[in-house]
């Protein structure tokens, strides 16, 4: 007999499938927005990582976080330039202590990070940053990001403002966000960046300061290798990274070292136990009242195993239930702190995915506590 | 007949009420703790300049927050001690470097906070016990809420700072942030040897007044005294500007903002379905109780006392639990996670209201329950 029992447990009573979807949503609700907000801190910081063309990374040795400056000298590319397999190498210079930004609305001034890049090379792997970067060979002139903190002020594209003194055009923008320390970026040309920051520059090109190098290979070459060849021939004070070890090292910090991993790894854990106590109540609830029907099933012949196939049936149920409007609601959350704080809220397939797994657990843990009562049921004592 | 009915209700069956109030106790620890996380930024960004023993404060016009402050001309100071009752004028230097853990050799940020030993700005006890060997050159003090990856950071130990040994003296404590891990005082020469820069550049001007003198007339005064390079602000303008910066401009602060939303929300929700399921189970004892002829209100208070029982049985543990949470992180995170005795009343507020309202709109369910329909 093919019956959907657990099923028709679970909608006989409309009002309470109402009720207790809105729990178990509310739980979802909870650890997604907690997962959202852990990742969109980690995600935020690592951003500008990701959306650098290259195959391998070169950083001096002393770099330990993406923003904190650790330049290493222009040489140090020509030489990568030399090693077999490497076809291009492309210098990325940073400023973010001494680049501050005139908001243009009310003359105010704001730390942000500029990026000096040459214009005619591929650096942005993001389409949108690759097709303005010519615009910026026009002298003192800056692509802005529009998701930059409003307060800093977003100045549009034709508009003219000052960076460190110096006045410059906004030549376009594009879509990056925001960090725990950088409120804005804005990316210009190599030469705009020495005539604002004049200590990158060195009397021989060959000397100066770059931050970030991006070397990309020959089609079909171990990268691996590469890198090993790389570290080998090149001095001490540079390393040679892969990209994903170039994002994962920032990623790592933020969510290891920092307290944002804690944080909200904790209020995920209570948002986990709230939710185990609400499944377990509404289901405590449902099978005190279908006590009769469930010892009536006993009576007839079904085993154990049937009855505990039924809980735990109607508790996965249960689980889908309320994860659909949970995801929902967080959806709309996320857009509304995205919007407010430029961070990267995401809701993607990975982080949708563990907390559909959290709300099984969640609601089989409450399942495995509610179904003893069922199975103590003794028929005789039922009526 | 006087029969406890809102209490034996919830003694009847404890296996069911223990569970509901398990539910409410943690959606009262979440509440807390969103409550905490946020109240810890707060306390974090003003932490340092509490203890600051000064009046009023000189700022440049560019300040952001602790960590851009931006640096104003020395001159001002001379120039701010001119005002009639201004006592003493102190500089406040603040910068971030390099700190490198010679045993492993791994490099680390770190905030620096400098003034001169002869003239100083804090009223810690564990900083001014140390102001002669501040004097020393290359010897600083470390904050003992410094990380543990930092590695050795005990008095006598000898780290790097920006390729610069330095010999640490003792800690001290003020407290580390969310974005800085570790923090070192140190005085004004050490600070510009180990960052090459110079002592002109000028954070924050602590400024000392006269006995009895009006903080606010004074800031007044050397507003007007001043050039427009520079801001002065009392204690509290400083204090409510750091929060007010952190708060609504970082990300930090709206995101912790609206974790507590949230927290609230899910934890009302939370309260008004334990509660409306704890009294929905015992519908047809109370429609028997209107049966015998109980009136509506009786009813209500029966209601409304189950209700109560529950969160305020709900409660005791929430706080408990609350509070080793806030110590656990605290001792962990390094966050500064404290309880104040309001915070305290104002959730038991909250829970209070929140289970007369799910209480009353439980009981408009028994309202309508009709005995004969029941059974």
């Amino acid at each position: 007999m093919a019956v959907p029992l657990a099923w028709k447990n679970l909608t006989a009573d409309k009002q309470r499938l109402a009720m207790s979807t809105l729990g178990i949503a509310f739980a979802v609700l909870l650890m997604l927005m907690q997962l959202g907000f852990r990742n969109a801190l980690v995600d935020s910081q690592v951003e500008i990582a990701r959306q650098l063309n290259a195959d391998l990374v070169m950083v001096s040795s002393a770099k330990f976080q993406l923003n904190r400056l650790e330049p290493f000298p222009r040489r140090r590319l020509y030489q990568a330039l030399s090693v077999n397999g490497i076809v291009s190498a492309s210098p990325v210079y940073m400023e973010l202590p001494g680049a501050f930004w005139k908001n243009p609305r009310d003359r105010t001034t704001h730390r942000i990070r500029v990026l000096g890049v040459d214009p005619d090379e591929p650096v942005f792997l993001s389409p949108e940053i690759a097709s303005q970067l010519r615009s910026l060979r026009r002298p003192d002139s800056l692509l802005v990001d529009a998701r930059c903190r409003t307060h800093i002020g977003r100045a549009l594209p034709g508009e003219y403002t000052e960076l460190t003194r110096r006045a410059v055009r906004i030549a376009g923008e594009f879509s990056l966000g925001t960090d725990f320390l950088i409120d804005g970026t804005a990316i210009t040309s190599e030469n705009t960046f020495f005539n604002l920051f004049p200590d990158y520059r060195a009397a021989d090109p060959q000397l100066s300061r770059v931050e970030i190098g991006l070397l990309r290979a020959a089609p079909r070459v171990a990268l691996d290798d590469l890198r090993v060849t790389l570290n080998r021939l090149l001095p001490d004070d540079v390393t040679v990274l892969s990209r994903d070890k170039f994002i994962g090292m920032e990623r790592d910090y933020w969510m290891n070292e920092s307290p944002v991993g804690l944080v909200f790894n904790l209020g995920t854990v209570v948002g986990f136990i709230v939710g185990v106590v609400i499944c377990s109540q509404i289901l405590f609830t449902d099978l005190a009242e279908k006590m009769p029907q469930f010892a009536t099933l006993k009576a007839i012949g079904y085993e154990n195993r049937y009855l505990r196939g039924v809980v735990l049936r109607q508790a996965s149920l249960l689980a889908l239930f309320g994860f659909v409007p949970g995801v929902a609601v967080s959806w709309c959350l996320y857009r509304a702190v995205a919007g407010m704080t430029g961070l990267l809220m995401r809701l993607g397939l990975e982080l949708a995915a563990t907390v559909f797994v959290l709300t099984l657990a969640m609601c089989l843990v409450s399942g495995w506590l509610a179904v003893r009562k069922v199975l103590a049921a003794d028929p005789a004592d039922v009526f | 007949m006087r029969v406890p009915l809102a209490w034996r209700n919830i003694a009847h069956e404890r296996g069911r009420a223990a569970i509901g109030i398990a539910g409410m106790t943690f959606a009262i620890v979440l509440i807390f703790l969103q409550l905490g996380f946020y109240g810890a930024i707060i306390i974090g960004s003003t932490q340092v300049y509490d203890q600051l023993a000064g009046d009023l404060v000189i700022v440049s016009r560019e300040y952001s927050f602790i960590h851009s402050p931006r640096s104003f001309p020395k001159a001002r100071l001379q120039q701010a001690l001119g005002a009639r009752d201004v006592l003493t004028v102190r500089p406040l230097y603040i910068g971030a470097t390099t700190w490198r853990n010679p045993a492993t050799g791994l490099k680390n940020s770190v905030m620096l906070i400098a003034f001169d030993p002869r003239r100083p700005v804090f009223s810690t006890p564990s900083i001014n016990a140390h102001l002669t060997e501040l004097r020393h050159s290359d010897t600083v003090l470390v904050d003992s809420d410094t990380r543990e990856k930092y590695g050795p950071r005990s008095a006598g130990d000898t780290i790097e700072l920006a390729g610069r040994r330095v010999h640490i003296a003792d800690q001290y404590r003020l407290g580390t942030s969310f974005v800085e891990l570790a923090m070192i005082v140190l005085s004004d020469q050490n600070f510009v040897r180990v960052l090459h820069g110079s002592l002109d550049d000028v954070a924050v001007g602590v400024i000392r007044l006269r006995t009895g003198a009006d903080p606010a007339a004074a800031a007044r005064e050397l507003r007007s005294r001043l050039p427009a390079d520079v801001e002065v602000w009392t204690r509290e303008q400083f204090r409510a500007h750091e929060v007010r910066h952190v708060l609504l401009l970082t990300s930090t602060g709206m995101i912790f903002g609206s974790g507590v939303l949230v927290a609230v929300i899910v934890g009302m929700v939370i309260l008004y379905q334990t509660i409306s399921t704890q009294i929905m189970s015992k519908l047809s004892e109370y429609a028997t109780l209107k049966a015998i002829g109980y009136t509506p209100l009786e009813i209500v208070r029966i209601v409304l006392g189950q209700a109560l029982f529950l969160s305020l049985i709900a409660f005791l543990p929430g706080l408990g639990l609350g509070l080793l949470l806030y110590d656990g992180v605290q001792k962990s995170a390094f966050l500064p996670m404290v309880m104040p005795a309001g915070r305290i009343i104002g959730v038991l507020l909250l829970v209070v209201a929140m289970s007369i309202a799910s209480g009353l709109l439980a009981y408009r369910k028994v309202h309508v329950a009709n005995p004969a329909d029941l059974f």
